[in-house]
């Protein structure tokens, strides 16, 4: 199948919005990678500052890593229940091992929806009759119709409302708002220790665990997302580190293997696990998962973490961090009518700019630059951030790289007035539902 | 790991698994498999009659999934996918039409919560789910809650789950109506034994569905495939779902795969003119995945694995049925359909006797579930291991004081 064909097949039996997006922005078809650098089938190299929104923590293709999820494959792949296997009792012990406090219970999962959703089945249990769960506003937590609850992006959740009725959502960093809204029926707070997604946000020191007490006080349990922070994205091996917070549950995905394989893992406190299993009606299988565990997902996980250990990514990331945001904030003060702030931790970092179509002439023109990066695909937000998101083995040439393709990108989309931004941004809002002909005019697609 | 450290595993494995892992130990440590078998650490090999998966390094699968690691195993969701394109034409070269559409994600259990989405982008104000009782489309929230585990605490989700009796076409046409958001459904229902929806049953299904507006959905997690001696189990009747969830043997055996196939026009009713993101994961539909999908669908296909299933099931009649019925015996039936076996004893606790004594001749089987015990074999077993399992079976049957030959096939 050529390009054409291959984008035809998405259309008919995929995705047809996304064919129509990779038509308009002229993707081509992605074939190898290694370290920070993707390679098409055309053989074009792009450095890759998208990273699945930060799944590729210890570079593409990491020979560690491919060495031990390949060997795996070739002993064993999955497993029936019933039997344990190495790798996977194994990455339970590491889980826990690097985990603060009590945090012992491993369920091990497919993607970072599947760890929220056992999430909530827990908190449900645990505080049952309690039934309130609280999110931040704007916050993400999966796309399964069960995690789909208890996301805070209204984009995603309005074509399926009305969803479950007693989730109230808190602007993030508002620790006033979150104080007023909890009370004796809250049964869950969920967090993530930096906003992540579209609206990029660190809050103040402190926040994370003023969350924490907050539950404590009123008998709530305190989840943390860490799917998209931990394993050193933000800087720390997990982010609640900075405020030495303790969750009852604390969620993990992204980063686990690397961007080898999925994974994802929900782990709770040994106290929260005896009050499930003391449960006069707790049955296992409430919370359990069909196919979570996977040895091969295990030992490149183990492997991954390995690596991170040993090369101390936590660590790296903080170091480029600062180097990354600063060049972020730099251009940002340069360009103040395209670029609000740049907020940023570690190697989780972006630009929060003026509107989807500036965001979108950024990712489109940095392409062509032949740099990647985590565009947030969310026209509905007023200044989404643009994420900047390389593997944590990035390099401080590759840092450079990106900024230098960056400045010139801002200085050619800064020639034109910012008013064609904010006119183009009205297409942008309904680019999905225009005729397909007129976008592919406007964006030059040649249809054959 | 040396064999020292293997003897820690039990005891680690207990400090930090959940329980429905922990709950099902055998205290077996597996170290590599292929085919259908299982190597212990201890020496010792089992059978697996108990995963229902794909079947173990299974080497078109391995070498393909080796080769995708090696070059690119996650996408990072810029490019296009070549591997994934790959992927829906062969599903829609399996599934029938208007079946042409998949959304292809991690694991069967978010495949089936992708379909009941799809229902919620439908009819976003429904909130009655009909589910044939016996069926387990998934351990997800909704999946648990149609189970009937946990309702007391998932009637947050605000759904209301009325279970419909296998078959009992007026009790479904009864509780059809305008507030019905999906009919969840198992071609063959593993409750009590086998139990086959009849053709009546979901010709009427069909027509409720499209009177009253709601989604059909069939979770072949178990049935697929070629588990029930036919490419899909909605081949058995005919009768096409609105969506069609696959599940975790589409992986090949390697990497947890999971879709959902619907037509284009439902999928355009809900995600046509909308953010390519509406719906997805960061993981979903991933290169290694794809590869190691689109590999397994071949082989099944190429090895006319459907007809080996149906195999199994005549070789499992072959051998126990015709034995005359003996009195003393303490099981009682057995039912087949395709490769999928059930077998019915007294009560709980000789099926356990049952089960324990199989696992001490080398044969795993799912823990009974009541009375009856289930085969679920991987789909690629082979005639000889196929031999090897209803031997042990046998085994297991005459340690556990329940001569095999009074099973009677009740099907
Ligand atoms: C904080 C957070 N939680 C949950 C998820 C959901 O994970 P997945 O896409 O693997 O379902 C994500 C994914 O981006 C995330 O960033």
């Amino acid at each position: 199948m050529n390009r054409l064909q291959v984008i035809d097949c998405c259309d008919k039996h995929w995705n047809p919005t996304a064919a129509t997006l990779y038509h308009m922005s002229h993707r081509t078809i992605e074939h190898r990678a290694e370290g920070s650098w993707i390679e098409d089938e055309e053989g074009n190299r792009f450095l890759d500052f998208a990273c699945s929104y930060g799944v590729f923590i210890v570079g593409h293709a990491n020979p560690h890593v491919q060495a031990a999820a390949c060997d795996q494959l070739a002993r064993i792949a999955t497993l029936p229940y019933g039997m344990m296997e190495p790798s996977q009792v194994g990455l339970m012990q590491r889980l826990a091992r690097m985990l603060p406090g009590d945090l012992n219970r491993v369920w091990l999962t497919n993607s970072g929806a599947e760890a929220c959703e056992i999430a909530l089945r827990a908190v449900l249990a645990a505080r049952a009759p309690r039934r309130r769960i609280i999110v931040a506003r704007d916050s993400y937590h999966g796309k399964t119709l069960g995690a789909l609850n208890i996301l805070g992006q209204h984009n995603h959740r309005n074509p399926f409302d009305p969803l479950m009725r007693q989730v109230d959502f808190v602007p993030y960093g508002d620790l006033a708002a979150l104080s007023d809204a909890m009370d004796s029926d809250v049964a869950a707070v969920f967090l993530e220790p930096v906003l992540g997604g579209p609206y990029l946000q660190v809050p103040v020191s402190g926040y994370v665990k003023q969350v924490e007490l907050l539950c404590r006080e009123h008998g709530a349990l305190f989840v943390a997302d860490e799917i998209q922070t931990a394993f050193g994205r933000a800087g720390r091996m997990f982010a609640i580190e900075y405020d030495a917070a303790q969750p009852d549950i604390i969620l993990l995905s992204k980063g686990m293997t690397g961007g080898h394989a999925a994974i994802a893992a929900t782990v709770m406190s040994d106290r929260l696990y005896e009050t499930l299993t003391g449960l006069s009606d707790f049955d296992a299988d409430y919370l359990a998962s069909g196919a979570g565990a996977s040895p091969f997902a295990c030992a490149t996980a183990l492997a991954s973490l390995d690596f991170i250990e040993r090369e101390n990514l936590p660590e790296r990331a903080q170091r480029l961090g600062v180097r990354l945001i600063s060049g972020l904030r730099r251009l940002a003060r340069q360009y103040p009518a395209l670029i609000e702030e740049a907020p940023g931790i570690g190697l989780m970092t972006g630009l929060k700019v003026r509107n989807p179509a500036v965001e979108s002439a950024i990712t489109m023109v940095m392409g062509r630059h032949g740099i990647h990066l985590g565009h947030s695909m969310n026209e509905s937000a007023d200044h989404p951030v643009l994420r900047f998101y390389p593997p944590l083995t990035v390099t401080e040439g590759e840092i450079e790289l990106c900024l230098d393709k960056l400045a010139a990108s801002l200085e050619q989309i800064g020639s034109r007035p910012v008013k064609l931004f904010d006119c183009l941004n009205l297409l942008v809002r309904r680019q999905y539902r225009l005729p397909r002909w007129f976008v592919y005019r406007l964006t030059g697609v040649k249809q054959t | 790991m040396n064999t020292a450290s293997y003897s820690e595993l039990p005891a680690m494995f207990q400090r930090h698994a959940p329980p429905y892992l922990a709950e099902r130990a055998t205290g077996d440590v597996v170290v590599s498999a292929e085919g259908a078998s299982l190597h212990l650490a201890d020496g010792r090999t089992l059978l697996d009659a108990a995963s229902g998966g794909f079947g173990y390094g299974v080497s078109p699968v391995v070498e393909a999934v080796q080769a995708q690691l090696r070059r690119l195993p996650l996408s990072n969701r810029v490019l296009i996918s070549r591997t994934l394109a790959e992927l829906v034409v062969e599903l829609d070269k399996l599934c029938p039409t208007p079946l042409s559409v998949s959304y292809v994600c991690n694991s069967g259990d978010e495949a089936f919560e992708g379909a009941l989405k799809l229902a919620k982008g439908l009819n976003p104000r429904r909130n009655r789910l009909l589910v044939v009782a016996g069926s387990r489309p998934g351990s997800l929230s909704y999946g648990t809650l149609l189970a009937g585990i946990g309702a007391g605490y998932l009637d947050a989700l605000g759904m209301e789950v009325v279970p419909i009796r296998p078959n009992d076409s007026a009790s479904l046409a009864g509780s059809l109506d305008r507030s019905t958001l999906a009919v969840v459904y198992e071609p063959v229902i593993r409750e009590r034994g086998l139990c086959r929806l009849e053709a009546a049953f979901l010709t009427e299904m069909r027509r409720g569905c499209d009177t009253h507006g709601c989604l059909m959905i069939a979770s072949e997690l178990h049935t697929g495939l070629g588990f029930a001696g036919t490419p899909l189990g909605i081949s058995l009747t005919g009768v096409v779902p609105d969506a069609l969830v696959l599940g975790d043997a589409l992986g090949g055996g390697q990497i947890g795969v999971g879709v959902y196939v619907t037509s284009k026009a439902i999928n355009d009713a809900v995600y046509g003119g909308r953010n390519p993101s509406l719906h997805g994961s960061t993981t979903g539909g991933n290169p290694a995945s794809c590869v190691a999908a689109t590999v397994a669908l071949r082989h099944l296909a190429r090895e006319r694995i459907a007809q080996r299933q149906e195999g199994l099931g005549r070789a499992f009649t072959e051998r126990f049925a015709s034995r005359a019925a003996n009195p003393e015996s303490l099981i009682r039936n057995y039912q087949v359909c395709g490769g999928l076996v059930s077998v019915e004893l007294p009560g709980p606790a000789p099926a356990d006797r049952l089960w324990r004594e199989c696992l001490g001749a080398g044969l795993l089987l799912q823990r009974p579930r009541d009375r009856w015990l289930y085969l679920a074999p991987p789909l690629t077993v082979s005639e000889r291991e196929w031999e090897q399992v209803l031997q042990r079976l046998q085994r297991g049957c005459e340690r556990a004081g329940c001569e095999p030959a009074a099973l009677r096939e009740v099907v």
